[in-house]
């Protein structure tokens, strides 16, 4: 049997729903747009400071397919250099809160006993306090930036995978594969990332791409209420609450930006559902 | 007699639950010697998991020593320790990690132990593989791949791989088809004769003490109410518990039912009531004297067949219980 067999086989399994590849589509374009954002956006200029009054608050044309904002830019090349944000953003956050939750959840299930006990009720004080205050509270300490606001949403995110990972691995703490390993005299990292952490996998990575998208969300919320990447970096949702002081007049700076960021949070849901069928019958 | 190969004495094990104590194993003597087959039997409950969990080193004795070739294991177990004791367990759909490869199963003890170099490790599998009667090219697959057989072949292959001495088999066989059963018991049967190893059964499966283990030791609530060869023992059983242990095995006809014991052995008690003081099995026991309430029954007998009971079963007249297994 050669080794890229279960690999296709696992491709069929994801692409029999056709909506998860849908969804991988939409990921593919607009992971394309994010890296090559300077080539295929018509205006690459228009990301930054630009100022061109001449052109400001027109409506969607065959010049600026998706209109300008109120300084004069193309909205269509902001999305796209949008993107870049969104994801790196998703990227970032997602890592940062997998890394600790992981860990967090496996060590707490794995050792047991006090460790376990102060683990998770921190956890569970963390999972007390919705996501965006949390996330407000940190970021008020100081000055807004991107860096400080992808900190602040790992902390407020890495509790639910910590509960995850913790759940999971808490049902096979005793299974006879974990003893055989003990047994052996495999040492408890061994164990842990070794027999424990494979069987978390097809978890983790769904949710991870469910999370892609509500982190997407809440980033955009937080640069909503001016807490996120400062201006002039293109951010959806600073696009978005920009854009709302024009309603309905200017229509279209919010309502493209908001699609933008339905698009990404979609496509990853999307894929996330045909990951959770692929990762269902193996598990 | 040569020096046994593993040694327990006065083993005690007590677990704090809560503000109650359970006494799992209140003082076990146990040896097993090189080669030899030994089951431990017992109702759930007897404390037969236990005593293989503080061979395997899951669990710390409370009180006692195991003692494995001459070695006291004491504290931390040292590598060189733990590979003298193999484990299969009982539930082989468990086992395997679902998320591994045959191979990384049992590569996973030859890693931990250096066993080989990591270039000659998937030859060292395949061999593995086919010694216990598996194909080499297995190794690739994962567990949902292979059947139940398939599977505890691959725990066994996976038990061996770091050449141990003693074999710990918890109910290797009972969660296998009928059919399946024979074959890992022939192969139990063929690796002990290939490779000299030395057996520790925990089983509640009578026909499979009689097929595989040379001695047998009953356990009743933690303690050892009789030992002995298994033809002594299943032929004419001294503890009033192991003649019930045995009278309990299915027969078919009336000329079978008429060996067994003829006092009210099917009896229901209360088995829930526990005995603090003396003979654990006294609640339960048509035959409990005033003493039995007095102090726990040491073993007592010749040396070839034990038994802690103060008002045993005589030697059988009858057809053994031996002869009725056979006969099924």
């Amino acid at each position: 049997m050669s080794k890229a067999d279960p690999r296709w086989r696992g491709w069929r399994r994801f692409a029999r729903n056709r909506l998860s590849v849908f969804g991988a589509a939409l990921i593919a374009l607009v992971l394309f747009c994010a890296l090559f954002a300077p080539y295929v956006a018509p205006y690459p200029e228009h990301a930054g400071v630009v100022v061109n009054f001449a052109d400001a608050n027109k409506p969607p044309s065959a010049k600026y397919w998706l209109g300008t904002d109120s300084v004069g830019r193309d909205v269509l090349s902001r999305i796209i250099f949008g993107f870049r944000n969104s994801l790196m953003l998703g990227a970032v956050v997602v890592s940062l809160a997998i890394s600790l939750g992981t860990i967090v959840g496996l060590v707490a299930a794995y050792l047991g006993g006090k460790v376990e006990s102060v683990l998770m009720r921190v956890t569970d004080i963390f999972l007390a306090i919705p996501s965006l205050v949390l996330a407000m509270a940190i970021l008020g300490i100081s000055q807004p930036s991107q860096m400080l606001a992808m900190i602040a949403m790992a902390v407020a995110w890495w509790p639910w995978h910590a509960r995850l990972v913790y759940g999971i691995v808490r049902s096979l703490r005793h299974e006879g594969f974990v003893t055989a390993a003990e047994v052996v005299g495999a040492s408890p990292l061994k164990v842990m990332f070794g027999e424990l952490l494979p069987n978390c996998a097809p978890n983790l990575l769904t949710k991870a791409s469910l999370d892609m998208g509500f982190v997407i969300l809440l980033g955009a919320s937080l640069s909503f209420l001016g807490m996120g990447a400062p201006p002039p970096t293109p951010d959806l949702g600073t696009m978005v609450s920009e854009g709302s002081q024009y309603l309905p007049d200017l229509w279209w700076l919010s309502i493209t930006a908001g699609l933008a960021i339905f698009v990404i949070v979609l496509g990853f849901n999307l894929v996330a559902d045909g990951l959770r069928d692929l990762f269902d019958i193996v598990g | 007699m040569s020096e046994p190969l593993l040694q327990i004495r006065e083993a005690a094990k007590t677990f704090h639950v809560g503000s109650s104590e359970v006494k799992a194993l209140k003082g076990v003597n146990l040896s097993v010697g090189k080669g030899e087959t030994v089951a431990i039997v017992g109702e759930s409950g007897s404390g037969k998991t236990t005593l293989a969990n503080l061979i395997l080193g899951i669990e710390k004795p409370s009180a006692g020593e195991i003692v494995l070739a001459g070695r006291p294991l004491s504290g931390r177990r040292s590598k060189a320790d733990r590979r003298q004791i193999g484990l299969v367990q009982q539930n082989p759909y468990s086992t395997l990690n679902p998320r591994k490869s045959i191979g990384q199963a049992i590569g996973l003890p030859l890693s931990v132990h250096n066993v080989c170099r990591r270039s000659e490790r998937r030859r060292r599998i395949g061999e593995l593989l086919e010694k216990v009667g598996l194909h080499p090219e297995l190794q690739d697959r994962r567990p949902l791949a292979l059947s139940g057989g398939q599977r505890q072949r691959v725990a066994i292959a996976r038990a061996l791989a770091t050449d141990p001495e003693l074999l710990v088999l918890d109910e290797p066989t009972s969660s296998l088809d009928v059919s399946v059963q024979a074959h890992i018991l022939r192969l139990l049967k063929d690796l002990q004769e290939e490779l000299g190893l030395t057996y520790l059964f925990i089983t509640h499966d009578l026909s499979v003490v009689r097929v595989l283990a040379s001695r047998v030791i009953v356990m009743y609530r933690g303690l050892v109410v009789e030992e002995g060869a298994v033809a002594d023992v299943f032929s004419g059983p001294r503890h009033r518990y192991t003649q019930q242990l045995l009278a309990s095995i299915p027969t078919v006809s009336a000329e079978d039912d008429r060996l067994k014991p003829d006092w009210s052995w099917e009896a229901d008690v209360d088995s829930t009531e526990v005995a603090e003081e003396g003979c654990p099995f006294r609640p339960r026991c048509p035959f409990a004297l005033p003493a039995c309430a007095a102090g726990t029954p040491v073993l007592a007998g010749p040396k070839h067949h034990l038994h802690a009971c103060l008002n045993p079963g005589g030697a059988p007249t009858r057809k053994s219980s031996l002869e009725l297994l056979a006969g099924q």
